[in-house]
């Protein structure tokens, strides 16, 4: 890595060092192919192997670095550092860098080594996490996990391209479905580990807030090696054919547009209606999925009266269960329904939608909570699966596949700032203080009331799913 | 190399974690679950706000911490700022063995926003060490210690 680095700093001979850097992260050129069809085979098993567990074990490395926040919110809270309405534009900043991130790095992912290109986001990821240990400025803190969220957004559109690359239109589903079992494997990470630093004794070590972002830092680190010495970059630029031509697995094939370049496919993207259809609706499924995710934990503190560590433990069952969820869609949209995402869509979304019911209005009840958060996880992400990508990279063709989930990426990570700004506002607004003043100083409890913000986050999930259904018949392009 | 790297990082982080723990913090941290050998003798403060927008808050403090004369005055123990001011305020003080049972009374309204209940004790008795909090609002409820030794609520009391 570092005579890597020492290359793209020092060779004198190719020009300007923006161009090198450019030249450094671009895709390699397309190589011939290779004639010997058992290397060819060997080549994408070893391959195909590598890409599958890396994508999911970095991507989900790459979430704690993005939801140590979460975590220290009510502490940040409690101890007066930020208020509610300051917690939730800190949040927002995040997923709206993350939002420009994905759509910006979603164009620039299709023509990116993506290795280098991943790995760079989640080293930089680490290092505002740990600029963010040392502020209690809200200004400081909003401007640095604004940027997080923009170099977050390295992560997913990679990941899909080396998806797309890697994989064919008849098996996307599933591998789909693992890799977006790093979504659950990364919140589990966040929401037990940073919670289990962070919690009082005897549940937790009792480390000061600070902690919940230094440590993610160092795995975000560990992540970005793995990354950058072993992702590949596309097949045919080392030497191998098109996995859709090797799998002999083509879908609709579009004559009009087969020798389109790139970046007019690209624009062409956002010309499809039902790719608007779908990114409105996966901005609303967002704005519930990060409701939970970012103040589901501070209401059980505050309402539900749990400790740090057992709110925390809920979300985790919520995200445990997003494992099999996501594998279970992939599996149901493929074998059941012909690959076909809007029947599962819907079945996913009643999953997702009646437990988030039970949890806000059922009995107070810790065994019907933790069951209702294990379902709620379990259809959440399998339609998460779906709204936020392998629909999407159905509907437009494959070799903008990072365009069309950068186009969907944005807004919903525009959805879910939206929804962090506008439910801490609701929840500052209903802000009561019992003071209990001595000299100088002031113990000041906080009371907030959740009412509105829950439905909002409810109301949101419906929109998504009436969506989402109206795109019954679509079906997929090559 | 490696090694001494990772060996500096882990001293490193022991010292900044571990080091340095004042007396007092010490005391915060393992206080919740020590409060129960002394709750009896500690001051207990019990606040309900009602959906009716009624406030009712009870102090039980020992004779030999507060004035009665204090106690007395609604004023003196409670300021409620909020959209509309909170009217029909009363207070009623009982003698229990060697403790004084108040209870104050305010009724803010349905429609009425709180914005701040200061309750004032532990400013007006100086005498008063730490208090055992009740709150009970219509969203939540919130039990706590207020120490003076600790600069944030104890939570999670035993």
């Amino acid at each position: 890595m570092i005579s890597a680095l020492q290359k793209l700093f020092s060779s004198p001979d190719q020009g300007s060092l923006f161009s090198r850097i450019l030249g450094f992260f671009s895709t390699g050129k397309e190589q011939p192919v290779t004639s010997n069809s058992d290397y060819i085979t060997e080549q994408f098993n070893y391959h195909r192997r590598n890409v599958v567990v890396l994508i999911t074990l970095c991507y989900g490395l790459g979430y704690v670095c993005r939801l140590a926040f979460n975590v220290v919110k009510k502490p940040l809270m409690d101890a007066g550092v930020f208020t509610p309405e300051e917690v939730g534009i800190i949040g927002a900043t995040l997923l709206y860098g993350y939002a420009l991130g994905k759509f910006t790095n979603g164009f620039l992912a299709d023509h990116a080594h993506v290795g280098r290109f991943f790995a760079a986001g989640l080293f930089l990821s680490a290092m505002a996490n740990l600029g963010m240990g040392f502020s209690e400025l809200a200004w400081v803190s909003a401007l640095l996990w604004g940027i997080n969220g923009w170099f977050q957004g390295f992560g997913a559109p990679s990941s899909v391209v080396s998806l797309s690359s890697w994989y064919s239109n008849s098996e996307r589903g599933r591998y789909y479905g693992i890799w977006s079992t790093a979504h659950s494997i990364g919140e589990g990470l966040t929401y037990l580990g940073v919670a289990w630093l962070i919690a009082a004794a005897p549940k937790g070590l009792g480390l000061d807030w600070q902690w919940g972002f230094w440590t993610p830092a160092l795995i975000c680190v560990f992540g970005a090696f793995l990354l950058w010495r072993y992702l590949p970059d596309k097949p045919r630029t080392l030497g191998l054919p098109a996995v859709a031509d090797w799998k002999g697995d083509h879908g609709q094939i579009d004559k009009e547009h087969q020798n389109e370049s790139v970046w007019r496919t690209q624009l062409r993207v956002l010309t499809i209606p039902s790719i608007w259809i779908l990114a409105l609706a996966s901005s609303s499924m967002y704005v519930t999925r990060y409701a939970i995710n970012s103040w589901g934990n501070v209401y059980l503190q505050e309402i539900r009266g749990f400790d740090l560590f057992d709110a925390n433990l809920f979300i985790f069952f919520n995200t445990a269960a997003g494992i099999l969820g996501c594998i279970a869609f992939g599996l149901v949209s493929d074998k059941f329904f012909k690959a076909r995402r809007p029947p599962a869509n819907l079945i996913f979304a009643l999953l997702e939608i009646v437990p988030l019911l039970v949890i806000f209005y059922g009995p107070q009840n810790h065994f019907v909570l933790a069951a209702a958060m294990v379902v709620y996880g379990f259809g959440l992400s399998g339609i998460l699966a779906s709204l936020g990508g392998l629909f999407a990279i159905d509907i437009a063709p494959k070799k903008v596949a990072g365009a069309a989930m950068g186009f969907i990426g944005i807004f919903s990570y525009i959805g879910a700032g939206a929804q962090d700004y506008i439910s801490g506002k609701m929840i500052y607004d209903s802000e009561i203080i019992f003071a209990f003043p001595h000299g100088e100083q002031n113990f000041n409890i906080f009371f907030y009331n959740y009412d509105k913000p829950i439905m909002f986050w409810v109301g949101a999930s419906v929109v998504s799913i009436l969506l989402a259904s109206s795109l019954w018949k679509v079906k997929a392009a090559d | 190399m490696t090694v001494k790297l990772v060996l500096l990082s882990i001293s490193l982080s022991t010292l900044l974690v571990g080091c340095g723990e004042k007396e007092e913090i010490s005391f915060c941290k393992s206080h919740a679950k020590q409060h129960k050998n002394h709750q009896s003798e500690v001051t207990q403060i019990d606040i309900d706000y009602s959906e009716q927008g009624l406030i009712v808050a009870q102090i039980t403090v020992a004779q030999n911490l507060a004035q009665k004369e204090v106690l007395a005055s609604l004023a003196n123990i409670i300021d409620v700022k909020a959209g509309k001011p909170c009217t029909n305020g009363s207070v009623d003080i009982k003698e229990e063995g060697n403790y004084y049972q108040a209870t104050y009374s305010l009724n803010c309204g349905l429609e009425n926003k709180l914005n701040k209940v200061s309750v004032l004790v532990l400013e007006k008795f100086t005498t008063i060490d730490e208090v055992e909090v009740d709150i009970s609002t219509p969203s939540s409820s919130k039990h706590f210690v207020l120490s003076r030794q600790c600069d944030s609520p104890i939570f999670n009391v035993n």
